[in-house]
C-alpha cells in the first residue's frame, strides 16, 4: 500500500479544466517529483492533494480516503504542505513563524524541541528568529516556510516550487536541506519547474502536461529518455 | 526627558513594591474619579463618562474582529442594536416582561452571538473590500428591521422606539436612583459607572487572555496569510466565526447595557455613523492593542464632549457671537484630529508590538 494514492484527479477553476484525471502514487520514504512547464497543472494537483482545492476523484492517504477532508485536517494526519510562493507571515518574526507551524500540536516541551531542531536544519533561521519574516531575503522565507511545515512534524511534505525566484546559490543549498529531510525518513511530493534539479533528486517522477500525466517512471531513466531532455533540459 | 521619564519608568517596574503601589493608586483614582468628576464639572460628565465606558466594550469586541483577526467590519453596531433591543424587549412594559438583568444579560450575549455567526456565515469567502460592503449592509438591515416591526405585528415600535425599559437592580439596589452607603451618597450615574467599569475590566482582561490563546494565534494567521493558516493546520472556518461571535457578543452585552442605562432605545441610535466611530476608537487607539483600543474609545467619547461644551463660549470670547455652529466645528475638529493621527502615528497612538513592527520593517 502506498501512503499516498491519487487516482482521476480533476480540478477545474470555473469552465477550464486544469487537472483532467490524473492518476499517481507515493510510497513511504519515497521523494517523488512533478515536473512540467508553467500551466501544466502541477500546483492545482498538489493544492488539490493538500485539501485547499475541491476536486473530483480520490485522494487515499495510508489506505484511508482523505478526498473530501479540508487542508486543516490532513495537517493533522501529518500531510503537510509548502505553499507556492513560500506565504509566511510577514509581519510575525522567525521564530513566531515557527511556532505557528505547530499549531496542530499541544505539547510545550516538544514544540521547543522541534524549533531547535529547526535552527539545526538552517542555522541561518537562528541568526534571525528575532527578524520578522518580511525582511528575509527570499531564499530565507523558502527555509522558513519548509521550516513551518516540518514543525507539525509530517510524515508527507508537500513541496511546491521551492526554487521559484532563487539565485543558484541559494537553490542548492535549499536542496541541500530537502534531501536531508528526506533522508530522516519524510515522505516528500516535489513540484518543480527546474526539471534537471527535481529529477536528480528524486527516485520517481511524473511529467504533466496541460492537465495530464504524459510521462512517468525513474528519475534516473527519465533523465535520459530523448523527449524529456528535448522538452524539459533543453537539448 | 521623554528617554528619562521611560527608563526610569521601566527602574520602577522592576521594583515590584512600585508596581503595587501604581496598581493601588490607579485602583484609588478609578473609585473615586464620579466623585470627582461630579464635583468638578457636574452630574452630566459623570453621564459622559459611563458612555465612554459602553464605548470602549463596543471597541473592545470590534478589535476583536477587526484588530485580531483581521477581518473589517462596517456593521458593527447591528450587535450592539441586537443586544440592545433584546434588553428592550425583555425588560419593558413593551411585552410586559421584567426579567432580571443576570438573565439577560446572558441571553442579550448569546442573541448577539448568533447574529454574529449569521453574519459570519454567508461572508466567509470576502476580504477587505468586499467584506467590508457586507458587513455594511448588514448593519443597516438590522437598523431598517428595527424601524419597521412595528408591523403587521408590533415587536419594536417601530421608530418610535422603546421606552421605560428596567434598571439594572443589583439585590434589590435600583441602579438608577441614589443610595447611601457608609454614610457617602451614591448617585444612580455613579453606580452604573462602577458596574460598567467593572465589566471593562472584565473585557480586558478576556480579550488579553484570548490573543495569547490558541484562537488569538490562529486569528493572527488568518490576519497574515489564510491560506498559509489553513496549511498550519487552523480550522479557518470555525476560527472566523467565532471570531465574529465573540466580536458581537461584546457588541450585545454592551448593547444591553446600553438600553438599561439610557431607559429608552430607538433605530437611531445604532445608524452608520455609529459603527464609523467604533471602528475610529479601533483605529486610533491601536489595533489589536487591548489597552490602546480602550484609550482610543474613552479619548473619542469624552473629547467630542468637550469640544461640544467649550466650542461656544470661547467664540464668544474672542469674537464676541458665535460664528460656527458648535455641532458642525465639533466633527471638523474631530475630523482634522484623525487625520493628524494617521499623518503622525499610523499605527495609533498606542499600538500593538505587532502592529509596531510593520511599520518599522516598512521604513527600512
Amino acid at each position: 500500500m502506498s501512503m499516498l494514492e491519487v487516482s482521476k484527479l480533476k480540478v477545474s477553476y470555473g469552465g477550464i479544466n486544469a487537472v483532467k484525471g490524473i492518476d499517481l502514487r507515493v510510497d513511504a520514504g519515497e521523494m517523488v517529483a512533478l515536473i512540467g512547464a508553467n500551466g501544466a497543472g502541477k500546483t492545482t494537483t498538489l493544492k488539490a492533494v493538500s485539501g485547499l482545492l475541491q476536486h473530483g476523484g480520490h485522494v487515499r492517504y495510508n489506505g484511508e480516503d482523505v478526498s473530501r477532508r479540508p487542508a486543516y485536517q490532513l495537517v493533522e494526519l501529518g500531510i503537510a504542505m509548502v505553499p507556492e510562493g513560500r506565504g509566511v507571515f510577514g509581519r510575525l518574526t522567525v521564530d513566531e513563524n515557527l511556532r505557528m507551524g505547530a499549531y496542530v500540536i499541544n505539547d510545550r516541551g516538544l514544540i521547543r524541541g522541534e524549533v531547535d531542531r529547526i535552527y539545526h536544519l538552517f542555522p541561518r533561521l537562528k541568526e534571525r528568529r528575532d527578524q520578522t519574516a518580511g525582511t528575509l531575503s527570499g531564499g530565507e522565507q523558502q527555509m522558513l516556510a519548509i521550516g513551518r511545515a516540518l514543525m507539525s512534524q509530517p510524515r508527507l511534505l508537500l513541496l511546491d516550487e521551492p526554487s521559484m525566484g532563487l539565485a543558484p546559490l541559494m537553490v542548492e543549498k535549499i536542496f541541500e536541506v530537502v534531501r536531508q529531510i528526506s533522508e530522516n525518513g519524510v515522505t516528500i511530493l516535489l513540484v518543480e519547474q527546474n526539471a534537471r534539479l527535481a529529477l536528480a533528486m528524486s527516485g520517481r517522477s511524473y511529467v504533466m502536461e496541460s492537465g495530464t500525466v504524459t510521462l512517468e517512471g525513474e528519475s534516473a531513466s527519465l533523465l535520459d529518455n530523448p523527449q524529456v531532455r528535448q522538452a524539459y533540459l533543453g537539448e | 526627558m521623554i528617554k528619562a521619564f521611560q527608563s526610569r519608568l521601566r527602574q520602577l517596574k522592576k521594583d515590584r513594591r512600585a508596581v503595587w503601589v501604581g496598581y493601588a493608586l490607579i485602583g484609588v483614582a478609578l473609585a473615586v474619579l464620579p466623585f470627582a468628576v461630579d464635583g468638578g464639572f457636574g452630574r452630566t460628565w459623570v453621564r459622559i463618562v459611563d458612555f465612554a465606558l459602553i464605548y470602549a466594550m463596543l471597541a473592545l469586541g470590534l478589535n476583536i474582529v477587526v484588530g485580531f483577526a483581521g477581518l473589517l467590519d462596517l456593521g458593527y453596531i447591528a450587535f450592539y442594536a441586537v443586544g440592545a433591543y433584546t434588553w428592550a424587549l425583555l425588560a419593558s412594559p413593551q411585552f410586559g416582561l421584567h426579567l432580571p438583568f443576570w438573565a439577560i444579560l446572558p441571553i442579550g450575549a448569546g442573541v448577539a452571538a448568533f447574529f454574529g455567526v449569521l453574519l459570519g456565515a454567508p461572508t466567509l469567502r470576502l476580504r477587505g473590500d468586499y467584506l467590508a460592503i457586507v458587513t455594511l449592509g448588514f448593519g443597516e438591515i438590522i437598523r431598517i428591521f428595527l424601524n419597521n416591526l412595528d408591523h403587521p405585528i408590533n415587536i419594536t415600535n417601530g421608530p418610535i422606539g422603546i421606552n421605560k425599559i428596567d434598571p439594572i437592580s443589583i439585590a434589590g439596589v435600583d441602579l438608577t436612583r441614589t443610595h447611601e452607603f457608609l454614610g457617602l451618597e451614591f448617585a444612580g450615574t455613579h453606580l452604573y459607572y462602577y458596574v460598567l467599569l467593572g465589566l471593562v475590566m472584565l473585557s480586558m482582561f478576556i480579550c488579553v487572555r484570548l490573543e495569547d490563546s490558541r484562537v488569538g494565534r490562529a486569528w493572527i494567521a488568518i490576519r497574515e496569510d489564510e491560506v498559509a493558516a489553513q496549511s498550519m493546520g487552523i480550522n479557518t472556518r470555525n476560527v472566523k466565526l467565532l471570531a465574529f461571535a465573540m466580536g458581537a457578543t461584546f457588541g450585545g452585552v454592551a448593547g444591553g447595557l446600553f438600553a438599561s442605562f439610557q431607559g429608552f432605545v430607538s433605530p437611531e441610535s445604532f445608524i452608520l455613523l455609529e459603527s464609523i466611530m467604533v471602528l475610529c476608537m479601533v483605529v486610533l487607539g491601536g489595533m489589536g492593542h487591548v489597552a490602546g483600543v480602550v484609550v482610543g474609545a474613552l479619548l473619542l467619547a469624552v473629547l467630542p464632549e468637550i469640544l461640544r461644551s467649550t466650542a461656544s463660549p470661547i467664540q464668544e470670547q474672542l469674537f464676541g457671537k458665535v460664528l460656527v455652529d458648535p455641532e458642525s466645528l465639533r466633527m471638523l475638529l474631530f475630523g482634522l484630529a484623525l487625520i493628524l493621527v494617521m499623518l503622525i502615528r499610523p499605527t495609533g497612538l498606542w499600538p500593538s508590538p505587532i502592529r509596531k513592527r510593520e511599520f518599522a520593517s516598512e521604513a527600512t
